[in-house]
């Protein structure tokens, strides 16, 4: 009787453990597919191309521990003391180096825009080699593989030109290498630049050949016809083709007529996706025109004061300068009423936000609102990264360079100056300088929130001149516009240097490797003149 | 107890009776060794964090890094304990692998075992009737200080119109203009006026003191009734408990949470019983947090209540012009953020006993937790900038989690002559499963509406599921000889569907033995009545969050782009831990028990960063390992027994030391937030809690070897710092000699020049010139207990302290104050003129929210954590008046968090974060949380 219980209970065990035992320990992921799994139809490799242009808009556009708002600060054209995304570090003077160290507290400025573009490729790199294997992406009777294909060569073209404007040197990666098997080299930004341009080349040779139009969640709320995408990627091509170079020497040796060509050949209409508040949104837009954060610098829209305040300005040291009052002619800058009033692109706003302890020549009265609805409704609405004024600007400094028709750029530069500026129109009889200083003052203001990048890009290959500094002696040749010290392109992050077991390096500050040439004061530099180097 | 070869500890409900804990985690605070309890919010209704000994997990994102729980049999499904400590029972702390292999994979961080009260230990035919209430207020125990003063020019006398500009016009307050001591010569010396004014005037007309004007002092009551029966083979208890906490902040809900609970136990024979624990909880919590980085920005001549234009109250931006940041009571007013979690635990034993010596029990038990929270803004909501907020907008989401779990064990007891043996075999699995799903949406068509159908705008939903299954089987023995040799095997094997697909099933074991050396007859000492010596060897395991095996791709939008990529190789933290202890009584009175345990913990999880060409942002590895050692000691005494009085004390110490030991990935930072949160750095050879950044020096040793030249050029302030003052100056000439604001150019050894702004602390350079240093640790040096209990007839008394030596605290709260210098410390009114510092000194110190060395504080503490004085009458006391129905009543006064001695400057020095990677025990970080409250009630306790 006694062992009889002990079976029965024994017995009760093992059923029991049989009937709940031997689990399925197999469990899926409901909420984040496998590659299996998100990648099972042509459809699926469609969409890991379609999603790439948003890794590429996020890394170039946002601010969020991107760096499209710190470039504007470094170029002066918007201004801000504030710390974030290294804006102070990056902006206050004199210049200093850029803390490349992973464990510096703003290094996403680097290592992000760097891994967005990265996971763009990526991307695009695993839907083309499908592609290349054999895939046809077909729906209904409507074959959309070109489609896919071009624009994937698309954006693995937008990222390499941005790796190739930004670092100093990156990795190239197309659909024909394999992650796996490739020794991947840095190359530098030559080189990368090069590789860009022919992927952006690639895109608009399938553009030629197919009809097609890009779906308008691709980019978000508008769709391209093949023509269309040509003319964005045309538009590309000329900023970055122009934006690479590093110095004035560098800009001056750029293919200009091939600027001319491809920015003629750019968009017909401002160009740029629209804003939906949450994965869509632009940050130059956003906190760049949002008084608290960031501020419209005096060396971009105090060129056409008349009151003498920015001449004063600009005669002050740089730690002394202080927020003043514009009076201009330009309505872009002040209403009619005064200086105290809202131009159609900048508004009065005083007292500047930023604690003077931070320097004071960060203050400025004035902030950026051309496209403050983006502000105003949550990040929606236009976001314009591409303008006609900019490939228009574009072919007038392509034909300025060229020895092109002085009338012909005066006619481009006055197409937004007088217009929308309500200034006197500039004129061949002004001289082949001083329309060149006015074609930079209407790029500056025109392209200002616009792409990421392009003040900074450009002020690394302009030249210096009145309107911009006036140390006593006055600019040097050779020296760019943007202060000394400035970085002209930021290293390989520490990040990624660090898991590719490499040593960190960086560039920046003042006489420092790849940063805007040191500039000396008049004194100094008689000094220097008797002084053997 | 005595008999167990490793160490458990257990609390009973003798111990928890005289402060009912406000939570149950808290209950063992100060009487268990080893244990660590970080409430680092004070907000009402929300836990603390629980260490056992040092940490056994570097990265814990994605899953708790705290122990596991186990109410009543039911092992939780969520690491939140929602449960009244007033039913509680009895305690149980398991604090390392050493003795919680038992619990395998999910154990190594400790496991805490709840037992609630039962009917069982009624005499038979016995009910009774136990109410309790208790009411009270809750009180801010310590502000910060906010800055009182100001360094602008005024005229005094003009108290309508104070403000005055350069010209000594009158203007409005955003026109005033700084008050500068002196101009400074040479050009680019100085940052605007910031080195040559100060905050050393008093404001002219009325301020206020804006923490009183944001805190208020909440109340505070529990209500609770239980209703306990048995008979000879059924016992029941129900009890219902109600708690209301208001906390300390105007127009903050703080938090309700009601309880019932039903306990019933019948034995249908000799051989079988049944038992079943089935409690249901609410709680309904106030989550905004709003205010408290505000309110660090607030000048004290502003009025916080002023009205709006429009007649709201709270005016929205109180000081525009000179500050950002919006009224902090107007988010609190205004904005809700409710959490509503409601919690159901099932418990289901059945005992079956058919021999003497063997038994089989089956349990199974259920968790359901419900979590909606919702974050409202109605339309027309007020802020500083305009925002999509102002238009009203809603957020809701409804979380669920069910866990199943269940086990069969079958024990076997003989004894061979003087040997006892118990063996035990358990099945065990667990099933469990969670959801979420949300929606929001912006501009309400009508207003007062808050449902997310009647917006307009940015609609948006989510939703999201995970699956657990695990199962286990283990075998464990106990042998015990004459009560003196002790030894306990066990092994487990463990599945678990959270492993990658490789690495389904592990092994975990544990080998102890104790040996009570008191108990042999040649024992010389017999006032020594316990001697034990005990080694207990133990393996358990740490899992991986839900997500971490498996390759992602988001899919948003339509969108498909890489996440992380997978590993099917992914295993468990594998923790090993050795525990050796001595256990020594004396003459009955004295208890003293003394351990000491090594951890060490491989494979640890880790987000291993890929390089950027492979898309996948990172990849969850095995790759690291953490050791750390822990001396734990109590000493008991129970010094007075009588039967009209008593007294007995515990004394409690422990010490942890660890550190990384392995660690295959770059270094890096982290902590709870990005945005200058990330004060602690990961690295190997470094302790867990480390804090990097800037140091300022503090003495000429600290210069570095090229500047050991000038060390004459440099002093030591009166803030400790090391500045550079220049030949033939010292630190107190920066007004008379009007040096502040001028630079200080120096020659150091290897010949360059250096430049550094005369008076301002200098960052501390190591021989590679890297600024990137480590600044401290979180990890305290020992932490202290005493409790001590006093009984004279009717009357108890009883005290808890609990301290913390040593270990430091990242102070952000106060950082962030230095951005607009509005922190007290700022102020130099009643400072001479030799000591004072300018604005820029302290915006040096503030360093663009960098982390450094000037917000590091130490985070010692000594608290009077607990006191109550009670007195019960008991029913012969009560009969003359009451003829003999009431059996008890008992009045009493509590008193909780009354005084702490600290030199922390914060709120609390308790506080800290668990968020972003680890638990605030680890990561005791201050950035302006809600902060630990006093709390001071009276209470009555009727039982019939």
């Amino acid at each position: 009787m006694k062992h009889s219980k002990l079976f029965v209970a024994v017995g009760l065990v093992v059923a029991i453990i049989v009937q709940w035992g031997c689990m399925d320990l197999a469990v899926e992921n409901p909420n984040n597919p496998d590659r299996q799994r998100a990648i099972v139809s042509a459809k699926d490799v469609e969409s890991l191309i379609s999603g790439s242009f948003l890794e590429w808009w996020t890394g170039t556009q946002k601010d969020a521990n991107r760096p499209a708002l710190t470039l504007s600060t470094m170029a002066d054209a918007h201004t801000s003391s504030w710390g974030n995304w290294g804006m102070q570090d990056l902006s206050s003077e004199p210049r200093t180096p850029f803390n490349n160290s992973p464990s510096y507290v703003y290094e996403g400025v680097a290592s992000q825009t760097w891994y967005n573009m990265y996971r763009a490729i990526s991307s695009v790199n695993d839907g083309l080699q499908a592609i290349n294997g054999g895939l046809k992406i077909v729906e209904g009777t409507t074959d959309n593989t070109a489609r896919a294909r071009a624009f994937g060569k698309f954006v693995q073209g937008l990222a390499h030109l941005w790796l190739a404007c930004f670092f100093d040197k990156a990795f190239i990666y197309d659909e024909t290498m394999n992650v796996l098997t490739t020794n991947f080299e840095l190359k530098p930004y030559t080189e990368v630049f090069q590789a860009g341009v022919k992927m952006l080349e690639d895109c608009i040779a399938i553009c030629n050949t197919n009809t097609f139009t890009i779906p308008n969640t691709w980019i978000n709320g508008i769709t391209l016809t093949n023509t269309q995408l040509k003319e964005v990627a045309y538009s590309h091509l000329a900023r970055y083709r122009a934006g690479v170079a590093r110095t004035p020497t560098e800009r001056a040796a750029v293919d200009w007529n091939k600027v001319i060509s491809e920015a003629r050949a750019g968009v017909k209409a401002d160009w740029g996706p629209i804003g939906d508040g949450n994965n869509w949104w632009d940050g130059t837009k956003f906190r760049g025109q949002h008084p608290t954060w960031t501020r419209a610098d005096y060396k971009t829209i105090g060129q056409t004061d008349k009151s003498g305040r920015y001449r004063a300005w600009l005669e002050t040291p740089v730690a002394s300068r202080n927020a003043f009052v514009i009076e201009t002619d330009d309505r872009r800058i002040t209403g009619a009423g005064g200086g105290t009033t809202n131009g159609t692109d900048f508004k009065y706003n005083s007292p500047s936000p930023f604690r003077d302890d931070r320097g004071t020549y960060h203050h400025s009265l004035y902030y950026h609102a051309r496209y403050e609805y983006h502000v105003l409704q949550g990040a929606t609405g236009a976001m314009t990264s591409v303008k006609v004024a900019e490939m228009d600007l574009l072919v007038a400094e392509g034909l300025w360079r060229t020895g092109g028709s002085l009338q012909e750029i005066c006619d481009l530069i006055n197409k937004t100056r007088v217009t929308r500026g309500q200034l006197a129109p500039v004129t061949p009889a002004m001289g082949r300088d001083e329309i060149f200083k006015w074609l930079q003052y209407e790029k500056m203001i025109e392209t200002f929130a616009t792409g990421g990048g392009i003040p900074w890009f450009d002020r690394r290959g302009w030249l210096a001149h009145d309107l911009v500094y006036s140390s006593p002696g006055g600019p040097k040749p050779g020296e760019t516009q943007l202060p000394p010290g400035t970085l002209i392109h930021f290293p390989v992050p520490g990040k990624e240097l660090e898991v590719l077991q490499m040593a960190i390096y960086t560039f920046g500050g003042v006489g420092g490797q790849g940063a805007a040439p040191k500039r000396d004061s008049g004194i100094l530099a008689s000094l220097r003149s008797v002084r053997p180097e | 107890m005595e008999k167990l070869p490793f160490s458990v500890d257990r609390v009973t409900a003798t111990d928890l009776q005289h402060v009912p804990a406000t939570t149950p985690a808290n209950a063992i605070r100060g009487k268990v060794a080893g244990v660590k309890i970080v409430q680092g919010s004070g907000q009402p209704g929300t836990a603390p964090a629980v260490q056992m000994r040092g940490a056994t997990s570097i990265n814990t994102l994605g899953r708790s890094g705290g122990p596991l729980y186990i109410v009543d049999g039911v092992i939780l499904g969520a690491s939140v304990l929602d449960l009244d400590a007033l039913n509680i029972e009895s305690i149980e702390v398991v604090k390392g692998a050493a003795a919680a292999s038992l619990y395998g994979s999910r154990a190594a961080a400790g496991v805490v075992q709840i037992t609630t009260n039962r009917g069982a230990y009624l005499p038979d035919g016995e009910t009774r009737v136990t109410l309790r209430n208790e009411y009270g207020r809750n009180q801010l125990a310590n502000k910060i200080p906010l800055s009182k003063a100001h360094n602008f020019k005024y005229n005094p006398a003009r108290l309508d119109s104070p403000w005055v500009n350069y010209q000594g016009r009158a203007v409005g307050r955003s026109a005033r203009v700084p008050d500068t001591l002196y101009r400074i010569s040479g050009a680019g010396t100085a940052v605007g006026s910031a080195f040559t004014s100060f905050k050393d005037k008093p404001y002219p007309g009325k301020i206020f003191d804006q923490i009183d004007e944001f805190f208020d002092p909440g109340f505070f009551y529990t209500n609770s009734i239980t209703v306990a029966h048995k008979s000879r083979n059924t016992n029941f208890l129900v009890a219902f408990n109600n708690r209301r906490d208001a906390g300390v902040i105007e127009n903050n809900d703080g938090a309700k949470q009601q309880t019932f609970r039903a306990n019933v136990d019948h034995k249908f024979m000799d051989a079988l019983s049944i038992s079943l624990s089935a409690s249901h909880n609410t709680l309904i919590r106030d989550d905004n947090n709003a205010g408290f980085f505000e309110l660090t920005f607030m000048p004290p001549d502003v009025d916080l209540r002023s009205p709006n234009s429009d007649g709201q109250p709270y005016i929205i931006w109180p000081d525009p012009g000179q500050s950002l940041e919006a009224n902090p009571l107007y988010a609190q007013a205004f904005r809700e953020v409710t959490t509503t979690r409601k919690r159901t635990l099932g418990n289901l034993t059945v005992n079956y006993a058919p021999m003497k010596n063997v038994d089989f029990e089956g349990i199974l038990s259920y968790d359901r937790l419900d979590r909606v929270t919702s974050d409202f803004y109605p339309k027309g909501y007020k802020t500083v900038n305009a925002s999509t907020v102002n238009v009203g907008t809603l957020f809701k989401e409804n979380e669920g989690i069910e866990a199943l779990n269940g086990s069969l064990t079958a024990s076997f007891n003989y004894d061979y002559g003087d040997l006892s043996t118990r063996t035990k075999l358990r099945y065990a699995f667990e099933q469990s499963e969670s959801r979420f799903e949300n929606g929001s949406g912006n501009n309400f068509a009508v207003v007062g509406v808050p449902t997310l159908s009647v917006t307009t705008e940015s609609k948006q939903v989510g939703s999201g599921s995970t699956k657990i299954r695990a199962e286990g089987y283990y075998f464990i023995t106990g042998l015990d000889y004459q009560g003196k040799y002790i030894g306990d095997f066990l092994i487990r094997r463990d599945g678990s569907s959270l492993f990658g697909p490789n690495q389904r099933w592990h092994t975990y074991y544990r080998a102890s033995a104790a040996y009570r050396i008191a108990q042999e007859p040649w024992w010389p000492v017999p006032d020594i009545n316990e001697f034990k010596l005990r080694y207990s060897i133990g393996t358990a395991g740490s899992r991986p969050a839900f997500t971490a095996q498996y390759e992602t791709y988001s899919v948003s939008a339509g969108v498909i782009s890489k996440g992380r990529l997978g590993n099917k190789d992914l295993r468990p933290e594998f923790s090993t831990e050795q525990e050796v202890g001595l256990e020594v009584g004396l003459m009955n009175r004295f208890l003293l028990e003394v351990t000491y345990a090594n951890t060490v913990t491989k494979d640890q999880i880790l987000d291993v960063p890929l390089p950027g060409v492979f898309g996948y942002s990172s990849q969850w590895k095995n790759a690291g390992t953490l050791e750390s050692n822990t001396i734990e000691a109590s000493l008991k005494a129970f010094i007075i027994q009588t039967r009209d009085m008593s007294l007995s004390s515990t004394l409690l110490f422990d010490r942890t030391r660890q550190e990384i030991t392995e660690f295959d990935l770059p270094p890096y930072r982290t902590g709870p937030s990005q945005q200058s949160g990330a004060v602690f750095y990961v690295r190997k050879g470094e302790v867990l809690g480390a804090f990097y950044g800037r140091k300022w020096m503090k003495g000429h040793s600290e210069l570095p070897s090229w500047l050991k030249n000038t060390a004459d050029l440099w002093q030591v302030n009166d803030d400790g710092y090391l500045v550079p003052v220049g030949a033939g100056n010292s630190w107190t000439d920066g007004i008379r000699k009007k040096l502040w604001g001028t630079t200080v150019t120096m020659t150091g050894a290897d010949g360059r020049t250096y430049s550094f702004p005369w008076g301002m602390p200098a960052p501390f350079q190591d021989e590679s010139r890297n600024e990137f240093v480590k600044l401290g640790s979180s990890i305290p040096d020992f932490n202290l207990a005493f409790n001590t209990t006093f009984r004279y007839k009717g009357l108890t008394a009883f005290v808890l302290f609990d301290a913390q030596i040593g270990g430091q605290i990242y102070n952000l709260t106060r950082q962030w104050a230095y951005r607009d210098l509005m922190s007290g410390e700022n102020d130099q009114i009643g400072k001479s003129d030799e000591t004072k510092k300018p604005l820029a000194y302290y915006s040096t110190l503030y360093s663009t929210n960098l982390t450094n060395s000037h917000f590091v504080e130490d985070g010692t503490y000594l608290k009077l954590r607990e006191l109550s004085v009670r007195y019960t009458f008991d029913r012969s006391d009560l009969a003359p008046i009451f003829g003999g129905w009431l059996n008890r009543v008992t009045l009493g006064i509590i008193g909780r968090n009354l005084i702490t001695w600290t030199k922390y400057k914060g709120y609390d020095p308790e506080v800290g974060n668990s968020s972003g990677g680890n638990e605030a025990t680890v990561y005791r970080f201050d950035g302006y949380y809600y902060p630990n409250y006093r709390n001071f009630t009276g209470t009555i306790e009727i039982e019939f």
